[in-house]
């Protein structure tokens, strides 16, 4: 029998929409736990770091930590390759990922306003197009509509999630639309938002 | 068998946990550097560390970035990554949360507006680290205190926490480990392992830092 999995997290997409995607993408149901400021005070100290994301698997065994949550449902939603070296470039984005994630997050820290206008400007004009260069060079060399082999992985999602971010526009000073310079990396956002069950998904949230 | 090459800096930094995995999983390999920065665009993310792997014919079989892409890759092939899908999981999220406190220290040392330096090494030493060390101590209350993180067996995970304390201990003194023995044991343990004592104690072993230009 399947294992009851349980996804708690935060109300909102942040570092949790990727592994809620990649269940819904998987059809592996689970339960999408979301808790407020206050309740997660209250029970932060019984989780693995202090921190969520976590998966809760038969109600007993937590994993924290984003990626490694990622990588494990990703396992039996059929994102995540068997073979050895697909598996290292999905990794190699996801770390990847993790450096967009602290180029952005050292702006986040920043407490004077001028010193934080003028990084995140760097970052928007410097930084992120310089991070996506490289990416799009690579996700270009193969131009499968995916980042690694020829099918949706993790990998995908998690870069189709930043982009739902960024265009969010809550970044102050930096562009909301930097990834639409990047064709290749455009194709394999489509390619996810154009899934069914991402549709269904978003649809139904 | 395979060969490996490891480009990184001449010092520990992002590669030591990964030279760690290559002497515990007693591979063929060795220390490349690169002409910094002149060869950063054509490797395949800009960034160092890169692994590049041959086989028995000579043949490139990979050339991979990202440090913990590197060991995962690494620990699998060698077995020090876990038995079990939670097994991996859970070596993966203590992985990922080193990491957390890696990046917090880079933070503070070298990438912190200088005039907020200071205060965000306080944070680090007085939160984040303290916070970050009881929790991977935590774990291995969790896992019966064997010095282990999951079973009975070593794993990557015990490599990376030796790096970070060796890392921590060299720029903040060796107090602030004093009050979780249990990753104090865990140190002891992989020092004690034959081939990594053997690395970490020769004389070619890199430096923790590289030694400024010129000198």
């Amino acid at each position: 029998m399947a294992p009851h999995l349980k996804v708690t997290y935060f109300n909102m997409k942040a570092r949790a929409e990727p592994i809620r995607l990649a269940l819904a993408i998987g059809d592996i149901p689970f339960e999408d736990e979301r808790l407020t400021r206050e309740q997660f005070a209250e029970l932060k100290e019984t989780y693995p770091f202090g921190q969520l994301p976590i998966l809760t698997i038969d109600h007993k065994t937590v994993i924290a930590q984003q990626h490694a949550i990622l990588r494990y449902v990703g396992r039996f939603a059929g994102l995540y390759p068997e073979d050895p070296i697909e598996q290292a470039k999905v990794d190699q984005f996801l770390g990847f990922a993790e450096d967009i994630n602290f180029a952005v997050g050292k702006t986040l820290h920043t407490t004077d306003p001028t010193l934080k206008k003028s990084q995140r400007e760097e970052l928007s004009s410097k930084t992120l197009p310089k991070l996506f260069g490289y990416l799009e060079r690579s996700a270009s060399q193969t131009a499968t509509g995916y980042l690694v082999g020829s099918k949706l992985t993790v990998a995908d999602i998690v870069l189709y999630c930043f982009d739902g971010w960024l265009r969010m526009g809550v970044l102050d000073h930096v562009s909301p639309t930097i990834l639409d310079g990047f064709p290749t990396l455009m194709k394999i956002v489509e390619n996810v938002r154009g899934n069914e069950k991402v549709k269904a998904w978003n649809e139904a949230h | 068998m395979s060969r490996y090459e490891l480009v990184y800096f001449p010092m520990r930094g992002k590669a030591e946990t990964s030279r760690l995995l290559l002497v515990a999983g007693g591979a063929n390999w060795s220390n490349k550097t690169a002409q910094w920065p002149e060869e950063k665009d054509s490797m395949p993310f800009g960034q160092m560390p890169l692994l590049i792997e041959y086989n028995e014919s000579g043949e490139e079989v990979i050339r991979l970035a990202q440090s913990h892409a590197i060991e995962r890759y690494l620990a699998r092939k060698f077995g020090l990554a876990g038995s079990n899908e939670i097994e991996i999981a859970i070596l993966d999220s203590i992985i990922e949360s080193i990491r957390d406190l890696h990046d917090a220290f880079i933070y503070y040392a070298r990438k912190a507006p200088e005039v907020e330096k200071a205060a965000h090494r306080e944070t680090y030493l007085n939160t984040t680290l303290p916070n970050g060390l009881k929790y991977l101590a935590r774990f291995l209350e969790k896992n019966g205190n064997n010095r282990y993180y999951v079973g009975n067996k070593l794993s990557y995970a015990e490599l990376y926490l030796y790096v970070l304390v060796e890392f921590a201990t060299t720029f903040e003194g060796p107090e602030f480990i004093k009050p979780y023995p249990e990753l104090q044991r865990v140190v002891d343990l992989v020092q004690k392992h034959t081939g990594v004592k053997q690395y970490v104690d020769s004389p070619d072993r890199v430096p923790i830092f590289k030694p400024p230009a010129g000198k």
